[in-house]
């Protein structure tokens, strides 16, 4: 991660855990706004991110 | 969290040195401690809560929301006022120091009616778009960060506003969802009152759990696929993740506009949530249905005497009903806090309250033989009903059979109850010749001997000074106007 992206992180933003399944959420739930966002993060492994148990999205970097 | 307390605002002048107490409930943002100081109302920032307020305090719809009575009115207290405070641990070692107005009387969500959990959510959604539009962001959304003037909330937790980071999503929306919109779905879809789930779960109701109560026929309901059914199966599949998703999230491009059309469908969506019951089901509500006009007409008499036989601050009106006589008590005292189990009752006072812009009454939902208790970490995150205020008169209008009769508390426990509260009391004995009486006994054994006018008075004589009594519709009932001895 580069440096800016550590330091953004440091922002005064969360003591709450803002959950990371809310986090992508808010990619549906802005509806059209967030369908191309939505797409660049699930990239291949869209067809997985809402299945029960699967490892599958936690593999892989760059899509 | 909880921020502000109880009583009017003294204005400037210096910290005291000591005597500043802690707010327990205000522990869990580093960034921010809130303490009260000689009766005021003291907010410690950090480094980064200083930062945060002044562009807090250069933007334009902060001053805007505050003239609107929507963010409670906050000034930055002048360095050498700090510097008088030093012998203060609790004031050592903050950044900058704000003062707050006093809140009459803290309240929780799970003592407001519907409406009113709907009014603070709309709130939250509001200030969360204003923010947006000067690249500011509320970084939780907690119902316990808005409190009331009566029937109008406003927002007390300054330091929620932080400057947005680009590429950020917004933190508080999995709290916006188990604290505010899945309450309200409960009651509008389910019929479910919310409120024992907030008050047995701190941090509200997980999206796994509210999942569980909705049907098939639920998801096709405004906003359960995506807020409830999908957060849920998302939680589920990236609880473990080792994923940077807001790394990732950044790299994809998410942007502050994602959270304006969020913040714009979740209020849509929140105006659209309606608790049908309530705009259907009014009927027979009127409390007097066994007395006539003209005895309705001396009770009314009764209590305004009683209210304005001295000066009072805060009137707690116990089994307020419809809120008739919580109206008659705020005609001369600035705060009165109107409670009832009844949540219909008690949303139909609130919508009343809020259309006229009452700023006086407060009403609260809840059982009154199983009131507020102490909650939260340590029993002092929220405060049971006392601690957040010493009323100096109580009224218990048509409530005694119900306690007694209906909740099998003793009558001299209930008396003794008044009397741990150090107020006057207004008290109504309804005798078992009472049409309300025959009801509450209908299905059950009378075993409640101590259910007993001469009784009550000796109870009543033993803490208090009974000032006034008067027979009301030929005997069935007595009004007791009592001084606390």
């Amino acid at each position: 991660m580069s440096s800016l992206a550590n330091e953004l992180l440091t922002l005064p933003l969360a003591y709450l855990d803002p959950g990371t399944g809310a986090m992508i959420l808010q990619l549906i739930a802005a509806g059209i706004a967030g369908v191309v966002v939505f797409f660049k993060f699930t990239g291949r492994r869209f067809m997985s991110l809402f299945r029960f148990g699967s490892k599958s999205e936690d593999e892989g970097g760059e899509e | 969290m909880i921020e502000d307390g109880t009583g009017p605002a003294p204005a400037g002048g210096t910290l005291e040195p000591s005597g500043g107490s802690l707010e327990r409930g205000s522990f869990r943002d580093r960034d921010s401690r809130v303490f009260y100081s000689g009766g005021r109302v003291l907010r410690g920032l950090s480094e980064a809560g200083r930062e945060a307020w002044e562009t807090l305090e250069a933007t334009s719809f902060f001053s805007r929301m505050i003239s609107a009575g929507k963010i409670v009115s906050s000034d930055r207290l002048q360095p050498e006022a700090v510097h008088e405070g030093e012998g203060d641990p609790e004031l050592a070692g903050w950044s900058a120091f704000l003062e707050h107005a006093r809140i009459p009387f803290v309240s929780y969500p799970y003592e407001w009616p519907f409406g009113m959990l709907r009014d603070a959510a709309l709130l939250e959604l509001e200030l969360m778009s204003a923010a947006l539009a000067e690249d500011m962001v509320l970084k939780d959304a907690t119902p316990y960060n808005v409190q009331w003037f009566g029937a109008r909330p406003t927002f007390i937790d300054i330091p929620s506003f932080v400057p947005l980071p680009p590429g950020e999503p917004w933190a508080g929306y999995r709290q916006f969802c188990e604290l505010f919109l899945y309450p309200l779905m409960l009651q509008a879809y389910k019929g479910v009152p919310y409120h024992a789930w907030l008050r047995g779960s701190i941090d509200g109701i997980p999206p796994d759990h509210c999942l569980g109560m909705m049907s098939l026929r639920d998801l096709f309901r405004p906003g359960v696929m995506v807020h409830v059914k999908l957060q849920a199966m998302l939680q589920g599949s990236f609880s473990s993740t080792k994923r940077d998703v807001r790394g990732d999230l950044r790299k994809a491009g998410f942007q502050k506009e994602l959270i304006v059309a969020n913040v714009r469908k979740l209020t849509k969506l929140v105006k659209r949530l309606r608790w049908k019951q309530a705009q259907s089901e009014w009927s027979d509500y009127a409390e007097n249905t066994s007395y006539d006009d003209a005895e309705h007409r001396q009770k009314v008499d009764f209590v305004r005497g009683a209210v304005t036989d001295r000066a009072r601050q805060l009137v707690w009106d116990f089994g307020c009903n419809t809120g008739e006589y919580s109206r008659i008590a705020a005609e001369t005292t600035p705060h009165v806090v109107a409670i009832d189990g009844d949540h219909l009752a008690v949303e139909r006072l609130y919508q009343g309250l809020a259309a006229e812009g009452n700023e006086r009454i407060l009403p609260l939902v809840m059982p009154l033989n199983d009131a507020s208790p102490n909650l939260g970490w340590r029993g002092t995150e929220r405060g049971d009903l006392r601690q957040r205020g010493a009323p100096d008169l109580v009224l218990c209008l048509a409530l005694i059979h119900h306690m007694v009769i209906g909740a099998n508390i003793p009558l001299a426990e209930f008396v003794d109850h008044l009397g741990d509260l150090g107020a006057d009391v207004v008290v109504e004995f309804v005798s078992k010749a009472d049409p309300m009486v025959e009801t509450l006994l209908r299905n059950k054994e009378d075993k409640y001997d101590d259910y007993d006018q001469e009784h009550l008075e000796r109870c009543l004589a033993r803490l208090f000074e009974v000032v006034r009594s008067e027979a009301v519709g030929g005997g069935r009932r007595t009004l007791y106007y009592a001084r606390r001895r």
